[in-house]
């Protein structure tokens, strides 16, 4: 992680503030006809469970999601914000907003932040399907932005990497590719203690109409 | 005492009691004087733009056409200073959309960004409209489909198949209205282009390419 010496409240090396940094594991993962984006409903200060019922998978409209992790607040303002911008780009253009457009601008606005000294405190995974296929994007607090197969993001990051660094390949099924997100995750809830209380998740696929909401009690 | 009315032509700002803003007549008088321009879709990945560019042997010839992004051109009739400001905050417009969209930005939305800007210089005191109508031409960023968009001196900016602005332009309009039909292949285009733009500006001897500057956009 990186450190903002200018700015206390998120200095890491300070021990005071590091329960600002929250905790939690998301993961995103390409299969043969869309993407799945899951993440467990813990919310922690430390090590105090803050909630058991957080919302960390958002869809942004009807084909694209983004999971959080990171400062709530930050991540809350940038989806209220995003769906408030991807409607405007779909009537200012005629046509809807790639998940690119989504990753692009998202992108813009947090390096815009980072640069003058305010940063969002979020990593973010955006994905969803659009006219050219489906995609995954994977943001940071500084706004970087990558176009990922799999990735994870949050306290669980490692452990659920690990999982799906080992076992992901392009062209899964969609049940396959639900079954190795569980797998992920639920390997960073054992072993991740700021990470557990059950798992949302949202699948868009080619193949169906709607995108495909669920929730996995543990 | 003196007389406190306010002529009805003193602004833009001003409406006149007929309803007209008698400065924006006069701003789409000046892109009139501008040589001519016409923008025509030949079919769904092909398009023609056409600008005559007044011939001056003292004078290098000035692209009549520019362009603003990849495969995205503007042809502007009317006062040069006015359509090279237009012409450059165009640009900026399309690379801006790139930076925070990582997209190239549409005919239409590039359309209403340059509409909208000349809008407000009819409704903002103190500021003239615009000397100057454009004509937009690109492909949609989704299917591909050739796109065109007129936009007015006072800001109006709608889709077009067929339209011409700058000298001659309701004489131009009118026989394109006769004229035209979609499915043109290149050359047949450029010939009835030339000969409409000499018969509306009364030319004695027909106009070519010398004089008319044409650009054929095809989408890959």
């Amino acid at each position: 992680m990186m450190n903002y010496p200018t700015n206390p409240l998120f200095d890491n090396n300070n021990a005071n503030n590091m329960q600002l940094v929250k905790g939690t594991t998301g993961l995103a993962l390409k299969f043969a006809n869309g993407i799945i984006i899951v993440a467990d409903r813990r919310a922690s200060m430390g090590t105090f469970v803050a909630s058991k019922t957080a919302k960390k998978v958002h869809k942004l409209n009807e084909y694209t999601a983004m999971g959080i992790a990171g400062l709530v607040s930050d991540a809350q303002s940038l989806i209220d914000v995003m769906k408030a911008e991807l409607r405007l780009y779909e009537l200012e253009n005629s046509f809807q907003p790639t998940i690119r457009v989504a990753g692009s601008l998202l992108a813009t606005i947090i390096h815009g932040s980072y640069r003058r000294f305010q940063p969002y405190w979020v990593q973010l995974l955006v994905g969803g399907i659009d006219r050219r296929g489906s995609h995954i994007y994977v943001l940071d607090p500084s706004g970087s932005i990558s176009e990922e197969d799999y990735f994870a993001i949050g306290s669980g990051t490692l452990l659920a990497i690990g999982v799906l660094e080992a076992m992901w390949k392009p062209d899964l099924t969609k049940a396959k590719a639900k079954e190795l997100a569980l797998t992920a995750l639920k390997t960073a809830i054992g072993r991740d203690t700021a990470t557990g209380n059950g798992i949302d998740g949202i699948i868009f696929s080619t193949k169906d109409e709607v995108a495909e909401e669920f929730h996995v009690e543990l | 005492m003196y007389d406190q009315r306010v002529p009805y032509d003193k602004s833009a700002a001003i409406w006149s009691p007929d309803g007209e803003l008698v400065q924006l007549s006069y701003a789409r008088k000046a892109s009139e004087r501008g040589a001519a321009a016409i923008g025509m879709i030949l079919d769904e990945k092909t398009i023609l733009l056409a600008g005559e560019t007044l011939f001056d042997p003292l004078i290098v010839r000035p692209d009549k056409i520019q362009k603003i992004d990849k495969n995205l051109f503007v042809v502007a009739a009317g006062l040069s200073t006015d359509s090279n400001l237009l012409i450059s905050q165009a640009r900026i417009v399309a690379q801006q959309h790139r930076l925070i969209y990582g997209e190239k930005i549409s005919v239409r939305a590039l359309a209403a960004r340059l509409g909208n800007l000349m809008a407000r210089h009819t409704i903002t005191g103190g500021l003239r409209p615009f000397g100057t109508a454009l004509l937009l031409a690109g492909f949609n960023p989704v299917n591909s489909i050739s796109e065109l968009f007129f936009v007015d001196n006072g800001g109006s900016y709608f889709a077009v198949n067929a339209y011409a602005a700058g000298s001659g332009n309701e004489r131009i309009i009118d026989s394109l209205r006769k004229e035209y039909k979609s499915g043109f292949d290149v050359e047949t285009a450029k010939k009835m282009v030339l000969d409409i733009v000499t018969i509306a500006l009364g030319k004695k001897d027909p106009l070519t390419e010398k004089e008319v500057e044409i650009h054929i956009l095809r989408e890959d």
